[in-house]
């Protein structure tokens, strides 16, 4: 079978490796399309997968089951009791073997880049720029867009209207792509290049192109986005001699990874009220306000979570965790018995910053 | 007639009018109500974008196709109007609120019949002085059209509301029962009713029937060695565009590509592009394709799977030929094909056992909308129909089921409406299973369904293929094949461009300079 392993059943088999039977196959699915829960965005952080964070966003989660399925089926994950999902043996030394081929690039960064679609905004208008200004050069300036977007459209036109001068604007961009794509290989820079539109080539789709990355064309997807990725992240550094990639609108969706009903519920919390009050006004269950107090506790460094449990409890929970070797809720609270509450465990785990002995 | 003419060449740089549009322009002009029946890519636009400019004050264009909507605006902004905006699910609130703040420096509102129905959208249009009222895809009016919508019966009211302008009705395929629906409906008052005949000369239809899928593929490969494209290859499932561009790589066909609804909307935009900039010259696709595509050598449309209805057959075939030059639709059957429609259709509606398990007695009544979506993990068109009907029937509130002990009476409500619905596809379905199994002329069938005048076409040199055998068309017409591969240079050079040069080509080249290409 392993010939006919995709990139899809390799980032499968690693997060479920990283995970190490702690979550359930779905659990790891909303992780990997970017599920919005309380409880994905806390494994993320939990289980260290910023990386690939969202990286199936694109995939249509029938097609995301029918694959894991065939994990399953074959035996390379198993169940346990619990319904977790461990690597078998088999399992394990596919993974190794699929490691080289399918290697995600350092670049690519799922949780600051798709999880918020920040990359495909970024995308969307700097392939609707280099298209304009290819047609405009051509003296063409009625066309169809890559782009129907209004923002971006806008931004584009911001952006001619800022520099005026259309050969100006064209150097400029020539040379912040350039710079990024010669410290790539040929491969990725071609690739990358091949997806931009202009007045005398349409872009190709990640099907087309796939055939320089084994006909895999989830793995040509993730290739071109880590291009992107670095794209964005060397623009943010250095925004003076990147006047125009930093210029693009990308944070269109507001505060980063926290969901938004987390924040209404932080807006309701600092103003002084109880997680009850806060649940009986907002009419949802108090387990809910639960879930978004455990968001906030990883996501926003500003939130101060002292009044639910303190330094020293932390501490001996913590120890705790590490005697035990464990994520799991129930063996930690059994240890503790009515000592803690659930709530303040969760908030201990989900904190957790610290290093895990395998 | 001279200002319609200067208005023609100077707004819109044509020198006369395509078939019909002249007719229809001044019956509107004349404040009279107009239905026009009018095949895609005939020019339907400039029948109310050209009045809306005479007129003046605001056009109300009301439109099911969000996504043909958005094409639609682009593309008239593009050309140069951009008093033109769109209101539909495509854009968000923000963008809304801004097209409704200025709504008087607009002179075209494109409208999705949801979006009409908001009280706060309607409100607007109402402060504004509207001239006229535009239906598009009128036949979703009717019950019997092949997509009925709900939203669409009540467009008349809002039609009165806002002051009764004129009200033109477009649709691309209306037999006479949908036309009839479409005036009552409307209430139209001593309209004028333009019918472009559906007969489109310059195709040969042919259908041939096959025994497996095997020698489905074969003789489909075969056909595709001698025609002349581009071609359109309709394929009715997402898989098999895919497997049909993968079989025609491997027999070296180079510029083939698939599209399908369930491609991300930006690989749709590309392919589409492709296709009309014939980078691509065979596309396999599912009906998802064609809405809007306005490409004037299609050279060929063949079927591989039976279209659900004559209807959606007669629109997918016109595609071809638009530039009036001889052209094919192939239909190639196998006894098979007849099962997938019925699946489909069998698929499309909710199945009753979970109906019933879901809405008998009081079990879903007091919960959350969310969970019970969680619990019956439904297909998603399925449940947004379901919650379609439901919410019709006032059973939701604030997002919690409220039956009020109705639950059973809904239930056979729905039950009923379902069925009814099932069975109306059915009988097109088999209507166009008749067409394919008649022995008489194609043609002749088609024109006597839609009601047009039935002609003598025994005088066309190129009819159908109860007229004359596909075989003796394919061979008197090979040698008359020209346009094959059309840009075989772009793929070869760019192969060995390097990224840099191509990425100066876009972005570096000065004025004067030629083009790489």
């Amino acid at each position: 079978m392993i010939n006919g392993m995709t990139s899809l059943h390799y980032i499968i088999l690693q997060t479920t490796y990283a995970i190490q039977g702690d979550r359930t196959i779905n659990g790891i699915i909303h992780i990997l399309r970017g599920k919005r829960s309380a409880q994905t965005i806390q494994d993320i952080s939990l289980f260290q997968l910023e990386q690939s964070a969202a990286i199936l966003k694109n995939e249509p989660k029938k097609y995301v089951d029918a694959k894991a399925n065939e994990l399953l089926e074959n035996g390379w994950i198993v169940e346990n009791s619990d319904r977790g999902v461990n690597l078998s043996t088999v399992g394990n030394m596919a993974r190794e073997k699929l490691l080289e081929k399918y290697n995600i690039p350092d670049t690519y960064h799922g949780l600051k880049y798709e999880w918020n679609h920040s990359s495909y905004y970024f995308w969307e208008q700097l392939s609707l720029l280099v298209q304009t200004i290819s047609y405009l050069k051509d003296k063409q300036s009625a066309f169809i867009p890559v782009s129907y977007d209004r923002i971006a459209q806008n931004k584009v036109k911001q952006l001619l209207q800022k520099y005026h001068d259309i050969d100006y604007i064209g150097d400029q961009v020539y040379q912040e792509i350039e710079r990024v794509l010669s410290n790539k290989t040929e491969k990725e820079a071609t690739l990358f290049v091949n997806r931009l539109t202009s007045n005398f080539r349409t872009g190709r789709t990640f099907d087309q192109l796939s055939s320089i990355y084994y006909g895999d064309r989830l793995y040509t997807s993730i290739v071109f986005r880590s291009t992107l990725h670095d794209m964005i992240a060397k623009a943010n550094e250095d925004r003076k001699n990147n006047p125009i990639l930093s210029y693009f609108q990308i944070d269109r969706d507001g505060t980063f990874t926290i969901t938004q009903t987390s924040t209404v519920t932080k807006k309701l919390f600092e103003e002084g009220y109880s997680l009850d009050e806060i649940a009986k006004r907002r009419n949802l269950k108090h387990s809910t306000i639960e879930d978004h107090v455990i968001e906030l506790a990883i996501h926003d460094p500003n939130f101060n979570f002292d009044s639910f449990i303190t330094g020293e409890q932390l501490q001996e929970i913590e120890k705790e965790m590490k005697r035990l070797n464990t994520r799991k809720l129930k063996p930690i609270k059994d240890e503790f018995g009515d000592k803690y509450t659930y709530f303040q465990i969760r908030l201990a785990i989900s904190s957790y910053k610290g290093e895990w002995s395998q | 007639m001279n200002n319609v003419l200067q208005i023609l060449k100077k707004d819109f740089g044509f020198d006369q009018f395509r078939e019909g549009q002249l007719e229809i322009i001044q019956s509107i002009l004349s404040g009279r109500d107009v239905l026009a029946v009018l095949p895609t890519g005939s020019g339907k636009t400039l029948c109310y974008h050209l009045p809306a400019k005479i007129f003046g004050g605001l056009t109300v264009i009301v439109s099911p196709l969000v996504s043909l909507m958005e094409d639609q605006v682009t593309q008239i902004r593009a050309n140069g109007d951009k008093a033109v905006a769109h209101i539909s699910s495509l854009i968000s609130p923000n963008e809304r609120k801004e097209i409704l703040k200025n709504i008087q420096s607009y002179h075209m509102i494109f409208l999705s019949p949801e979006m009409l129905a908001l009280p706060f959208i309607k409100q607007k249009l109402i402060s504004q002085q509207v001239s006229l009222f535009v239906v598009d895809e009128a036949h979703c009016i009717s019950q019997w059209g092949h997509e009925f919508r709900t939203d669409y019966l009540r467009l008349n009211d809002v039609r009165r509301e806002l002051g009764g302008p004129p009200c033109m009705a477009l649709t691309a395929t209306a037999t006479p029962e949908v036309e009839q629906d479409i005036r009552r409906y409307l209430e139209m008052q001593n309209e004028s009713v333009y019918r472009a005949p559906v007969n489109r000369s310059n195709i040969y239809m042919a259908m041939e029937t096959v025994k497996t899928p095997r020698e489905k593929d074969a003789f489909f490969l075969d056909v595709m060695k001698k025609i002349n494209h581009p071609t359109v290859v309709y394929t009715g499932t997402r898989k098999g565009t895919v497997y049909y561009a993968n079989l025609l790589q491997k027999e070296g066909f180079l510029h083939v590509a698939f599209y399908h609804g369930g491609m991300t909307k930006e690989d749709r935009l590309l392919i589409q592009q492709q296709f009309i900039r014939d980078e691509v010259d065979v596309i396999c696709c599912t009906n998802a394709f064609g809405m809007g595509i306005n490409k004037p050598n299609i050279r060929s449309v063949i079927h591989l799977n039976l279209p659900s209805s004559i209807e959606q057959y007669v629109q997918e075939i016109g595609r071809a030929g638009r530039d009036q030059e001889q052209s094919l639709a192939l239909l190639i059957n196998s006894e098979e094909d007849r099962f997938l429609p019925i699946s489909f259709i069998e698929n499309e509606f909710p199945n009753e056992t979970w109906l019933d398990h879901m809405l008998s007695g009081e079990r879903i009544d007091g919960l959350a909308v969310e969970e019970v979506r969680q619990l019956y993990q439904i297909d998603e068109t399925q449940w947004k129909m379901l919650m379609f009907y439901l919410e019709k029937e006032n059973v939701i509130k604030k997002g919690y089921f409220d039956f009020k002990g109705r639950t059973n009476t809904v239930l056979a409500k729905i039950k009923k409406h379902f069925t009814r619905r099932q069975n109306d596809k059915i009988t097109q379905l088999n209507r166009m299973n008749n067409l394919l199994h008649s022995k008489e002329c194609i043609r002749n069938n088609i024109s006597y369904y839609f009601g047009d005048d039935v002609q003598n076409y025994s005088e066309m040199t190129w009819c159908c293929s109860a007229c004359q055998e596909f075989d003796s068309y394919v061979q008197e017409r090979k040698g008359l094949r020209k346009g094959e591969a059309i840009k075989t240079q772009i793929e070869s050079n760019s192969h060995q461009e390097s990224w840099r040069d191509r990425l100066q080509s876009m972005l570096l080249r000065r004025n004067g300079d030629k083009n790489s290409e």
